[in-house]
């Protein structure tokens, strides 16, 4: 009970300071609503170019809601996982944070949720009022709403597990921005960002499913404007899949890591 | 200005680039990896507009081929900027925490060496994607090759003059480096798509996010190269100069002084 009240406090302690920077946030409410509204008149001409009302099963609002859900989660994970860590491993100052009663992961687990959860609330607010006044509404069935609440949890924790690898790469390399950026480009790239995965042609949507980077918000997104039962087992099987390989893969280079810091002295 | 002090000080300048370069190549592994990852990241990137218009082949009169262009320009303009002058980038950072004091006492013009002062060599890679780019639009000949040149070494300069005029703006607003990112940040969402479909917000690519004076005027000049395009663009280039240096000196008379202790070799 007491050791979950101390996680709690993690994540309680990363709210409150989250919220007191939540200008920050909305400062790029602006940004979501022009991006949205450029996203827009390119498909909303290329569709009139093109003949079709709808394409891979999506209509024109549907993919502006898709494009926002992602951004949304995108926005939300500042500051990134990876530049903590990173920072913490370069400075020294992981040598304090592991020596504290309290797993490092998880510590960085909770205060990841803390940080995450205002920040979210906040930056999705400002996308549906966007998405409401760049393409107008669309239906959306209970189920929907639930299950693509389900896969952002999970893709947010595949998101943070991802990141803590990237940021523990640093026991290693000097610098380990060039990942990082490789990493939240190729969300922008195949993560649906701009170009959901169901315009792309099948074998690469294919490749691109399995992939980790459309397991984060594309999946929930992309269930959430148009629901398909058999679509959410198959994305939720494979952010499972995902968020269990990157458990194994962080908690491998955390343990290597940690065998340097002592060689090191810390 | 003499000639001899633009040599001067363009000597001055190349000096520090290269020390800049060298500094960067002391961490070997990082070096290749950030210019590997950003030059994946761009073909990644074309690759998708590639998908794109095999879905949807004309957009309002535009196509790959356009788009392919586009990109080519406005990455090498991106990439020069940020590899020359990616100090600028940085200038409202330092300006919060009161950083630039030792550029004060240098005897060569503060704005020019704040610029150069630091370097990112990710910037090899849309420098290397970008003439991948060009070769795939299918206009590259051995006339429009030196136009490109020419007119990306421009856009770098105006993408440069951006950067300074926003970064510069936290002289007089306290804490602007999250505006001044994402104000960099819609410049660059705005440059990969078909000018036309701007309809009336054209007027916003021409003024507060440049993204028409960086790539669709270059772009349109080593398509269709005319006189008219180019005194448009020495014109804007001449603007955004005139501005952003206005920008920067009003600001610094408002600089107020860190207690930072800083050794610059």
């Amino acid at each position: 009970m007491l050791k979950a009240y101390k996680y709690f406090s993690i994540f309680y302690v990363n709210l409150r300071s989250k919220t007191a920077h939540m200008p920050d946030v909305l400062s790029r409410a602006p940004v979501m609503l022009l991006r949205l509204w450029i996203l827009e008149r390119l498909y909303s001409t290329a569709y009139l170019s093109a003949g079709a009302k709808n394409f891979g099963g999506l209509s024109v609002a549907q993919i502006i809601w898709i494009v926002m859900i992602v951004q949304c989660l995108t926005i939300s994970t500042r500051p990134r996982v990876s530049a903590i860590i990173d920072e913490e491993v370069k400075s020294g100052a992981l040598a304090y944070t592991i020596n504290r009663p309290y797993s490092y992961i998880l510590f960085h687990y909770f205060g990841f949720f803390g940080r995450m959860i205002p920040g979210f609330l906040t930056i999705v607010i400002a996308g549906i009022v966007s998405a409401l006044l760049v393409s107008g509404a669309i239906s959306v069935t209970i189920t929907a709403f639930f299950g693509a609440i389900l896969l952002l949890l999970g893709g947010f924790t595949l998101d943070f597990f991802i990141r803590l690898s990237l940021g523990l790469l640093a026991f290693w390399l000097e610098d380990t921005t060039a990942f990082s950026d490789l990493y939240d480009k190729s969300v922008a790239i195949v993560g649906g960002w701009f170009f959901p995965l169901a315009l792309f042609p099948k074998t690469v949507q294919t490749v691109c499913e399995y992939l980790p980077f459309s397991q984060l918000g594309y999946g929930a997104a992309r269930l959430f404007v148009n629901f398909d039962g058999a679509l959410f087992f198959r994305y939720l099987t494979l952010q499972a899949a995902w968020i269990i390989i990157m458990i194994v893969v962080a908690l491998m280079l955390y343990r290597k890591g940690m065998r340097n810091v002592s060689i090191q002295g810390g | 200005m003499s000639l001899f002090r633009v040599a001067r000080q363009l000597s001055v300048a190349c000096s520090v680039i290269a020390a800049n370069l060298r500094t960067a190549l002391e961490y070997r592994v990082s070096f290749i990896l950030k210019i590997v990852s950003a030059f994946i990241i761009d073909i990644g990137f074309f690759f998708v507009w590639y998908i794109f218009y095999e879905q949807f082949p004309v957009v309002n009169n535009w196509r790959f081929s356009d788009t392919a262009l586009l990109l080519s320009v406005a990455w090498m303009g991106l990439g020069l900027s940020g590899l020359f002058a990616f100090g600028a980038y940085r200038l409202s950072c330092n300006i919060t925490e009161g950083k630039i004091d030792s550029y004060l006492l240098l005897p060569q013009p503060i704005l020019l060496h704040l610029a150069i002062s630091q370097t990112d060599v990710s910037c090899v890679g849309p420098i290397l994607s970008s003439s991948l780019m060009f070769w795939a639009s299918g206009y590259a000949s051995w006339l429009s090759i030196p136009i490109f040149i020419v007119v990306s070494i421009m856009s770098a300069l105006i993408t440069t003059n951006f950067i300074i005029i926003t970064q510069s703006l936290a002289f007089f607003i306290g804490n602007f480096e999250e505006t001044a990112d994402v104000l960099k940040h819609m410049l660059m969402f705005s440059i990969p798509y078909p000018p036309t479909i701007w309809g009336p917000m054209k007027f916003i690519t021409m003024t507060i996010i440049p993204s028409f004076f960086i790539a669709t005027v270059p772009m349109g000049l080593i398509k269709n190269f005319d006189i008219i395009s180019l005194m448009l663009f020495i014109g804007f280039w001449l603007f955004s100069t005139w501005l952003a240096r206005s920008v920067f000196y009003r600001g610094l008379r408002s600089y107020e002084s860190g207690n930072l202790v800083t050794l610059k070799i």
